[in-house]
C-alpha cells in the first residue's frame, strides 16, 4: 500500500483531475450561451468538466488495482540547467543581444550533463553565437540585436 | 481531373531553383536529424518553422515535408550501428540491423535499407497522388457537422491507437483541446484564458508546445541516460555494401509487403510510421518460413520496417491535404504550417491551391531521389556524425529551440512559457502521458470548436443535426465503435495484468 501514492495513474488522475477543475472553474467567468448560440465559456466547461472525469476514473482505477506502478525517477539537473539556460537567453536577448545570449545559454545548459568539462562548452557556446550570429543575423536577415551595451 | 498535367505541372513547380533548393536543405536536414539519436522530425520542424514564416507555403512546405521523410531515411542509421534507434520509427530496425551490423555486414544493411525506404516512399507516392484528389471529391461535400464529426474520429482515432492507455491519451487529447483554447475566442472575440497576458491573446502558439514537449523534455530524458563517449565506426567501402543473391531474393518481397502495410496503415489516423514499422516486422516475422532468423540479423526484419515507414509517412499526408486531420504530430505540425500561411485545411485545398499539393508530391519524388543519393554514396559522413558525443550536441538543440521560439514573435515571454512546458512535459513523459496526442488536440481545437458552434448555429440548436446527416452519422458511428474496442481491448489488458499478479504471488507465497 506504501507505493500506492507514487502510483504511475494515481498521479496522472490527481493532475488531470486539477487540470480539468481549473479549467471548469475558469471558464464559469466566460458566458455560457445556449445550444443555439454558444457563448466562449461553453465548450471549455464541458472540456473541463470531461478532463476531471477522467482523472477522477484514473484515480478509482488505481485503487481498484493491486499492482501498482510507481513514477520512475526525476533526474533534477538536467531540467534544471535547461531550463535555466532558456530563460538565461530570454533574458538577455532583448538587453544584451544574441551573442550574450548564446554564451550564457551554452554555458548554463551544458552544465545539464555531468559529462560536460568548461572548456568544452566555451568552444561551443563560442562556435554557436558565431554560428547564430552568421545564420540568423546575416543570411536569414533576422531582426536580432547582436550586441547592446 | 487529369493526373499527369498536374503531376508535370508539379514538377514545373517544384523545379524552380529555390524550391529545389528547400527540397535539398529539408532532405539533408531530416538526414541530419535522424542520424543523430536524440533529435527527431518533430523537434527539427518545430525549430525550422518560423524560419519558413517568410517563404511561400509551397516552399515551407517542401523543406518541412523533407525534414519529414528525410529523417526517416537516416533513422536507421543509428539502429543498425549502435543498436540506438536515430528516430522512434526506426527503433524496430535494431532487432535485425544491429545484429547484422555485429556479423559485419552494417554495408548491406545500410545500403538496402536506403533502397528499402526509397521503393517504399515512392510507391506510397503514386498511391497520394492517386487517392488524394479522389478522397477529396467526396469530402467537398461535408459541412460543418460532417467535419466535426470527423475531428472527434481522428482525435479518437489518434488517442487510441498511437499509445498504451486510452484514458491517458484521451485526456492528453482533451487537454490539448483546451490549451487550443487559450487566446481570442473566434466568434465572441472574448479573450479566455490569457490571465490579463496580452500577448496570450494570439494563443499559445502550437510550435512552442511542439519544441517544448518533444525538444526540452526530449533533451532531459536523454540526458538520463546517455554518457560518455561517441562510439569510434568504420566506415563500410562500396563493396561490403552490395547485398548477395540470396539476400537480394528475399529482399524483394520483404520490401513490398512492408510497402503495403505502410500504405494501408500511414493513411489512417494515429497510426503513423512508427506504428507500422512495427506492424511490418511483426508480419515479416510471422511469414517467414524461418521464423528463427529473425533477431539474429535476418535482412527482412530491416526492410520492411524502413519501407514501410518511409510509405507510411507519405500516405500520412492524405487525410491531413483532404480532410485537414493529421495522423500523427509531424503530420499536425504541417497542417499548422498550413493554417500560418493563410490556407485553410480541408478538402478544397488541392482544388484551390492545385500547385501547392503536385508542387508537393513532385518534390517528394525529387526529394527521394536526392536522398538516394545523400545516403548512399555519403554513408561514410553520416557515420562520422555518429561519433559526435551528446554533451556538444545538446547545448545547441537548446540555442535552436531558444532562437526558434524567439523568433515567431521577437518575445522573450514566448521563451519562459518554453522553459516551463518543458517542465511540463517532462513531468507528463515521465507519468507515461504521450504528447502527440496533445498537440493534435491543440492544433484540432478550435477547428473542432469552430466546426461544432456552426453546426449547431445552423440546426438552430438542435443537437439531432450530427445524427440525421449521413455520412456524419455514419462516421460517428465509427468513431463509437473504434472507442468501445478501445475499451474492450483496455479492460482485456487490465484483467490480463491482474491475473499475472496473482500468478505470481501464487507462486511466492
Amino acid at each position: 500500500m506504501k507505493t500506492i501514492i507514487t502510483d504511475k495513474t494515481l498521479l496522472s488522475g490527481v493532475l488531470f483531475l486539477a487540470i480539468g477543475t481549473s479549467f471548469w472553474i475558469a471558464a464559469q467567468d466566460y458566458a455560457f450561451g445556449t445550444l443555439r448560440r454558444m457563448g466562449p465559456g461553453f465548450f471549455p466547461s464541458y472540456l473541463g468538466a470531461i478532463l476531471a472525469i477522467i482523472g477522477l476514473l484514473m484515480v478509482v482505477q488505481t485503487l481498484i488495482r493491486k499492482r501498482h506502478e510507481a513514477i520512475p525517477p526525476l533526474f533534477l539537473r538536467p531540467l534544471l540547467f535547461l531550463t535555466a539556460g532558456i530563460l538565461a537567453f530570454a533574458a538577455l536577448i532583448d538587453r544584451a543581444g544574441l551573442i550574450a545570449a548564446c554564451l550564457a545559454a551554452v554555458l548554463l545548459s551544458s552544465q545539464a550533463s555531468r559529462d560536460t568539462r568548461l572548456l568544452e562548452s566555451l568552444v561551443v557556446a563560442i562556435l554557436m553565437a558565431t554560428f547564430s550570429v552568421i545564420v540568423f543575423i546575416v543570411l536569414l536577415g533576422l531582426p536580432f540585436r547582436m550586441w547592446v551595451i | 481531373m487529369d493526373m499527369f498535367p498536374n503531376l508535370s505541372m508539379g514538377f514545373g513547380q517544384a523545379l524552380s531553383l529555390s524550391n529545389l533548393m528547400y527540397c535539398f536543405t529539408g532532405v539533408v536536414l531530416g538526414t541530419f536529424v535522424g542520424v543523430l539519436p536524440g533529435l527527431g522530425a518533430v523537434t527539427a520542424i518545430a525549430m525550422l518553422l518560423p524560419f519558413t514564416f517568410g517563404l511561400d507555403p509551397l516552399g515551407a512546405l517542401i523543406m518541412l515535408s523533407g525534414i519529414f521523410y528525410g529523417a526517416l531515411y537516416g533513422g536507421s542509421t543509428a539502429s543498425i550501428l549502435l543498436n540506438l534507434p536515430g528516430t522512434p520509427a526506426a527503433a524496430v530496425v535494431c532487432i535485425d540491423g544491429h545484429p547484422m551490423a555485429k556479423q559485419g555486414r552494417a554495408g548491406v544493411a545500410l545500403f538496402m535499407t536506403a533502397v528499402a525506404s526509397f521503393v517504399g516512399g515512392t510507391i506510397s507516392i503514386v498511391i497520394l497522388s492517386i487517392a488524394a484528389p479522389l478522397l477529396a471529391q467526396v469530402a467537398l461535400q461535408f459541412g460543418a457537422p460532417e467535419y466535426f464529426a470527423m475531428l472527434v474520429l481522428g482525435l479518437l482515432a489518434a488517442a487510441s491507437l498511437a499509445a498504451d492507455s486510452l484514458l491517458r491519451s484521451i485526456a492528453m487529447v482533451i487537454l490539448g483541446l483546451l490549451l487550443g483554447m487559450v487566446g481570442m475566442d473566434i466568434i465572441s472575440g472574448m479573450n479566455r484564458f490569457t490571465f490579463g497576458v496580452p500577448i496570450l491573446s494570439e494563443g499559445l502558439s502550437f510550435i512552442i508546445v511542439a519544441m517544448a514537449l518533444f525538444g526540452v523534455a526530449e533533451v532531459a530524458t536523454n540526458l538520463e541516460a546517455r554518457s560518455g563517449q561517441g562510439v569510434p565506426l568504420g566506415k563500410p567501402g562500396w563493396r561490403s555494401m552490395l547485398p548477395n543473391r540470396d539476400e537480394l531474393r528475399r529482399s524483394t518481397g520483404a520490401i513490398l509487403r512492408g510497402t503495403g502495410v505502410g500504405a494501408a496503415l500511414g493513411a489512417l489516423p494515429g497510426a503513423g510510421p512508427t506504428m507500422s514499422s512495427f506492424m511490418a516486422y511483426s508480419v515479416e516475422k510471422r511469414n517467414a518460413k524461418q521464423p528463427e532468423r529473425f533477431g539474429k540479423g535476418a535482412i527482412e526484419g530491416v526492410i520492411a520496417p524502413e519501407a514501410a515507414n518511409n510509405a507510411a509517412a507519405q500516405t500520412g499526408y492524405i487525410p491531413t491535404l483532404t480532410l485537414g486531420i493529421p495522423g500523427d504530430a509531424v503530420m499536425a505540425l504541417i497542417l499548422g504550417t498550413l493554417i500560418i500561411h493563410g490556407i485553410t485545411p480541408g478538402p478544397q485545398v488541392i482544388s484551390t491551391h492545385p500547385e501547392l499539393f503536385w508542387g508537393l508530391i513532385a518534390s517528394m519524388w525529387i526529394g527521394n531521389f536526392l536522398l538516394l543519393w545523400v545516403n548512399i554514396p555519403f554513408i561514410g559522413m553520416w557515420i562520422r556524425l555518429l561519433t559526435l558525443p551528446y554533451r556538444w550536441l545538446f547545448p545547441a538543440i537548446v540555442i535552436f529551440l531558444c532562437i526558434g521560439v524567439y523568433s515567431i514573435s521577437n518575445s522573450a515571454f514566448h521563451l519562459v512559457v518554453l522553459g516551463a512546458l518543458g517542465v511540463a512535459g517532462y513531468l507528463l513523459a515521465k507519468l507515461d502521458c504521450p504528447a502527440a496526442p496533445l498537440l493534435l488536440g491543440l492544433i484540432l481545437g478550435p477547428m473542432l470548436e469552430e466546426n461544432f458552434r456552426r453546426a449547431l448555429l445552423i440546426s438552430r440548436g438542435d443537437l439531432s443535426v450530427f445524427i440525421e446527416r449521413p455520412i456524419s452519422l455514419s462516421i460517428l458511428i465509427i468513431a463509437a465503435v473504434l472507442l468501445l474496442l478501445s475499451v474492450f481491448a483496455e479492460i482485456r489488458r487490465a484483467r490480463r495484468e491482474r491475473h499475472a499478479a496473482l500468478m505470481e504471488s501464487e507462486s511466492t507465497s
